[in-house]
């Protein structure tokens, strides 16, 4: 997207990313009940979801958008927001991920749901590019996430807007960057009590300084057409598909006690990712394709694979 | 059928992945460990077809694909009629001298919806004229990948966004499912082997894929493929929800050949049905005379094809 097709100084762009299938709807929920408070306000608003990021599958990294303008929004058919002023994880291994704050403006707000401090959460970005304020909303422990299917391609949603996590998330979204009212998101969400906890218990820290964002050469959508193959050939991966790499979808990482591990091949047979090589050393995994479903821990007759939280690695 | 050598064990199946890391399928996907498994029995020598549904379009995301062997896409109405085109057009290269090389395994590696609705007239037509293909249904018992939507092969009483439960209908689906492996089996008279498998009981799936393959005509293949996704169960419950099926009879294993029907794996009793459905959100809303409609549907199955042994509940 070239720089300046749209002159459009007074939008806000909000990005929300989450987790597939478990977490769609709260993220979806999260840029509803912000443009619908918005449009309280007589701002002009979009919300949507990424269409690249659909169908969503079980914990792929899934993007839903706001735009939020006094002006009427001349961009609102470009499908990605290019330039966000807040970034919303839904759930905090995200922060591994280094497409997060791509794109961010100067100044930036990121917004994660995680127990843990904003310290520690910048401590895990693979930069920190423009930022200006992270924010940690401790969620989980305000709302219950809602996992449904309703609403997503075609379905009707009947579960309302902001019964989840989305609404403590809102909150803490509204306290750092004031960009709807608090009682105009009061009157749109279902469960306006966790709403206020996100606004009243989020950890706000101010970076006292932006480093500026290391300028990325965009690829055009013309340079991105002349790379896709359509209706054509491609070549075959001999070992690994380098171009669907899905280590980034991992909230727990397997580590198996090789004391334990008696060399069965029971988790090697059932990974679909087939990430489990069996080598002279035991089973070695392969962390840049594991996606987590902790089916090799599920099946391991004798106990010896444990998920461990992603975050308590810094790699 | 020709010779095939059989896998005695899942520590001695082969090291070799032709299904390899680098695909957009959900975490837990049964399907993709079908495929998996599928590709390790099938070996080098394969050409795969897949017509329309998540192993397609999860698998081709961006312009690349997991397989380290030939793909090709097909629609989702005619996986067995370009199944048919590429075994003849080999069939014929060798025939004729312009290919050296051995005649390749052509699998079809459809969804329910490309081998049980859509499908089902291509497939039907390549069994009847008798190519020799190994058509393979890997069934997640929805349109997953447009987003849960219902098909022939959705069990009875399951939500999906096509039948959601309400006042009016409470089970959600009403409709008992088409058996598919039945419908081939007893209607296509050059049709070899007919088998149904399961990801919980890999052994059983790649020797009865290497078995399917060896045949001198058609092959079918009916593969049960627990989705965490459409079923809403967690994505490390696949193997369990794959194995609980086959326990309880709501899956059975067995081969067809010769009108006879031998079955794969020996219960000693099955579990009530419920043990299997508890686990799954999209069965969640039924009541217990939904359940008891499920559990005297699955006894009849199991008896059609031989399963005798009686429901035994666990203990309390």
């Amino acid at each position: 997207m070239s720089e300046n097709l749209f002159a459009e100084p007074n939008l806000k762009q909000i990005t929300v990313w989450a987790r597939g299938v478990l977490q769609n709807k709260d993220a979806r929920d999260v840029v509803v009940a912000l443009t619908e408070a918005a449009a309280q306000e007589d701002k002009y608003v979009q919300a949507w979801e990424n269409y690249v990021d659909l169908p969503d599958r079980v914990y792929v990294p899934v993007r839903a958008y706001a735009k939020i303008s006094p002006d009427p929004i001349d961009s609102r058919y470009v499908y990605e927001n290019d330039a966000p002023d807040v970034v919303v994880l839904m759930e905090e291994t995200l922060v591994k991920n280094d497409k997060i704050l791509k794109g961010l403006k100067e100044g930036g707000i990121l917004v994660v749901n995680t127990r843990r401090s904003p310290e520690e959460i910048l401590n895990f970005l693979v930069t920190n590019g423009n930022l200006g304020t992270v924010v940690t909303v401790d969620a989980n422990s305000m709302s219950t996430a809602v996992v449904t299917l309703d609403g997503a391609e075609g379905a009707t949603d009947a579960t309302g807007i902001g019964a989840g996590i989305s609404a403590p998330v809102a909150g803490a979204v509204v306290k750092a960057s004031g960009i709807v009212k608090l009682e105009n998101l009061e009157k749109v969400v279902k469960n306006p009590a966790a709403m206020r906890r996100g606004y009243n218990e989020c950890q706000v820290m101010k970076l006292d300084k932006i480093e500026p964002a290391e300028p990325v050469k965009e690829e055009t959508a013309w340079d991105l057409l002349k790379r896709m193959p359509f209706a054509g050939t491609v070549d075959s991966p001999v070992s690994e598909n380098p171009g669907m790499v899905t280590g980034n979808w991992r909230t727990r990482r397997p580590v198996i006690d090789k004391e334990q591990c008696t060399e069965c091949s029971t988790c090697w047979i059932f990974c679909p990712d087939a990430c489990i090589t069996r080598t002279d050393n035991g089973m070695e995994f392969n962390l840049k394709y594991c996606k987590g479903c902790a089916l090799c821990e599920a099946t391991c007759p004798s106990g010896a694979i444990t998920m461990v939280p992603e975050l308590d690695f810094k790699e | 059928m020709s010779e095939f050598e059989r896998i005695p064990s899942i520590k001695k199946a082969p090291d070799e992945e032709y299904y390899v890391p680098g695909h957009r399928t959900c975490a837990g996907c049964g399907p993709a460990l079908c495929y998996r498994l599928v590709a390790k029995a099938a070996g080098p020598n394969t050409i795969f077809i897949g017509p329309t549904g998540c192993m397609y379009v999860a698998n081709t995301s961006y312009g690349c694909g997991p397989w380290r062997v030939p793909w090709i896409h097909a629609q989702i109405t005619n996986g067995g009629g370009v199944a048919s085109g590429i075994e003849t057009a080999y069939r014929m290269l060798i025939k004729k001298g312009k290919y050296n090389g051995e005649q390749p395994n052509v699998i079809v590696m459809a969804g329910d919806g490309g081998a049980v609705d859509i499908g089902l007239q291509s497939l039907s037509g390549m069994l009847y004229r008798g190519h020799k293909v190994l058509f393979i249904c890997y069934d997640n018992e929805s349109y997953a990948n447009t987003g849960i939507q219902v098909s022939p092969t959705t069990p009875y009483g399951a939500w999906t966004t096509f039948t959601p439960a309400g006042e009016v209908i409470p089970e959600g689906r009403k409709h008992f499912p088409k058996d598919n492996a039945k419908i081939v089996a007893h209607g296509h008279p050059y049709l070899k082997y007919v088998a149904t498998g399961s990801i919980g009981y890999p052994v059983d799936l790649m020797n009865k894929v290497r078995k399917g393959l060896a045949q001198e005509g058609p092959a079918y293949l009916h593969l049960h493929a627990p989705c965490p996704k459409g079923w809403q169960f967690p994505p490390d419950k696949t193997i369990e929800m794959a194995k609980l099926a086959v326990q309880t009879g709501m899956y059975q294993l067995y081969e067809f050949e010769n009108g006879k029907y031998t079955l794969s794996v020996q219960l000693k009793e099955r579990k009530p049905v419920i043990e299997y459905m508890k686990h799954q959100k999209r069965f969640a809303h039924l009541k217990p005379e939904h359940i008891e409609k499920m559990q005297a549907f699955v006894d009849a199955k199991c008896a059609e094809v031989g399963i005798t042994v009686p429901v035994v509940a666990a203990a309390q």
